[in-house]
């Protein structure tokens, strides 16, 4: 078994690449083009994790779009003690949170909100069994709509640690959370999800058996 | 809902055992807990299925505009910056005769820079082409600078196999300043240095003879 923590993109291309932590420092004492490359290196994490906490591509896109402005705005905030992804993930969550309780003061969400919408997905075309893909897409659909159902603590905690794959210290460090704090809310969100999708589950267990 | 999930140190060590981080004998223990619980099997087996499929989610890109709806958002946040002093210096009326101001000083001093070059016997000469560099146009008119070969940049974005992006090209500086310019992982369309190059570089392209 065994999920791997996906590394960071720093570590990765330790040796030709300026880490996070490099960059931000850079920026901080007037580099701009090191701002160019934190954006081209957080843009799309931040704006998975955005659409997966928000639901809807606007508002997640422009969820990203006011982090990196934050960023441009605060970067003296930064201090080299913390890592830069959890930083910047706090900020991006923070914005998201906001964004959610701005949505439900404005009585916005109806379930066509929470619904699906095919044109911000591209479905892999898997040839012949067409069949399969339209089914992997519904069931897409329906895994992010029970995301979306989920309170904002746990469906934070369920993206950052199985769909962004950060380590657990790194998620702790973000929600501000204790180790044991962080796996409990873990396991408590994926039975949420697991009740909601207990269909789909199923059947994929007696596909498996 | 099983509340065997919820309590005791178990919790804990459930996401341990999913993610494969307990050694054998407690993997066993856990197992041996669960065998003798058969829904309680049933749903991690669900638990491990539901975890592949958040980690086999596609993931969200943002759309192709991202990059320029946010270098307009930071244009017009540096423009906000700048004007911010605008009200007590009154910057709305001196804007115009500063620029004509800024730009008679900048020919003088290219004026004094060339005559004194020329005399030196015209050793450089500087183009800035599709320059991403800081203040170029500084270099290239700085009467210091100018006597100092090591400022005059002659750019060009080529592009590189090796690490799919483009790089500067051409550079004549320190290699302090390539190493600066020349970066494996560079931006085709920087999104901050049009802010600065509007003023300094010339962006199409001119060439300046000593």
């Amino acid at each position: 078994m065994g999920l791997q923590t996906r590394e960071n993109n720093s570590a990765i291309n330790s040796r030709e690449m300026p880490s996070d932590e490099e960059l931000i420092k850079r920026f901080q004492d007037g580099d701009l083009y090191a701002f160019d490359l934190i954006v081209k290196r957080y843009k799309n994490q931040l704006m998975n994790f955005s659409y997966r906490f928000l639901g809807n591509m606007e508002e997640a896109e422009d969820v990203v779009q006011e982090t990196f402005l934050r960023l441009y705005r605060k970067k003296h905030a930064y201090r080299q003690i913390a890592k830069f992804s959890t930083w910047i993930y706090t900020i991006a969550s923070n914005l998201a949170k906001t964004e959610l309780r701005k949505r439900k003061r404005r009585k916005l969400v109806s379930i066509t909100d929470l619904g699906y919408d095919e044109k911000e997905y591209e479905i892999e075309d898997s040839g012949a069994d067409t069949e399969r893909g339209a089914d992997r897409a519904l069931k897409e659909r329906y895994i992010q709509q029970a995301i979306e159902e989920l309170s904002p603590r746990f469906r934070q905690v369920v993206i950052l640690r199985d769909i962004q794959e950060l380590s657990y210290e790194e998620v702790g460090k973000i929600i501000k959370a204790p180790l044991g704090t962080v796996k409990s809310r873990l396991n408590r969100a994926r039975l949420k999800l697991q009740d909601k999708l207990e269909t789909i589950m199923d059947r994929e267990n007696q596909r498996k058996d | 809902m099983n509340n065997w999930y919820f309590f005791g140190k178990k919790i804990e060590k459930l996401s341990d055992y999913l993610e494969g981080n307990l050694d054998r004998s407690k993997e066993s223990r856990i197992e041996g807990d669960l065998a003798a619980k058969a829904n309680q099997q049933r749903q991690l087996k669900q638990a491990q299925i539901l975890v592949q499929n958040l980690h086999q989610l596609p993931r969200v890109q943002p759309s192709e505009s991202f990059d320029t709806v946010l270098r307009a958002r930071l244009r017009k946040e540096a423009m906000q910056q700048s004007t911010w002093i605008s009200p007590f210096w009154g910057w709305e009326n001196w804007r115009v005769p500063a620029f004509a101001a800024a730009a008679a000083v900048i020919l003088a001093i290219g004026f004094y820079a060339g005559t004194r070059t020329a005399g030196a016997g015209g050793r450089y000469s500087a183009m800035a082409t599709k320059s991403n560099l800081p203040s170029p146009a500084t270099a290239a008119f700085s009467p210091q600078t100018a006597a100092q070969p090591v400022n005059v940049y002659v750019l060009e974005r080529v592009f590189d196999s090796e690490s799919m992006g483009s790089r500067v090209s051409g550079f004549q500086g320190t290699d302090a300043e390539r190493a600066t310019a020349d970066r494996p992982d560079s931006i085709d369309r920087p999104l901050l240095r049009p802010l600065e190059s509007d003023l300094t570089i010339n962006q199409a392209g001119v060439s300046v003879q000593f």
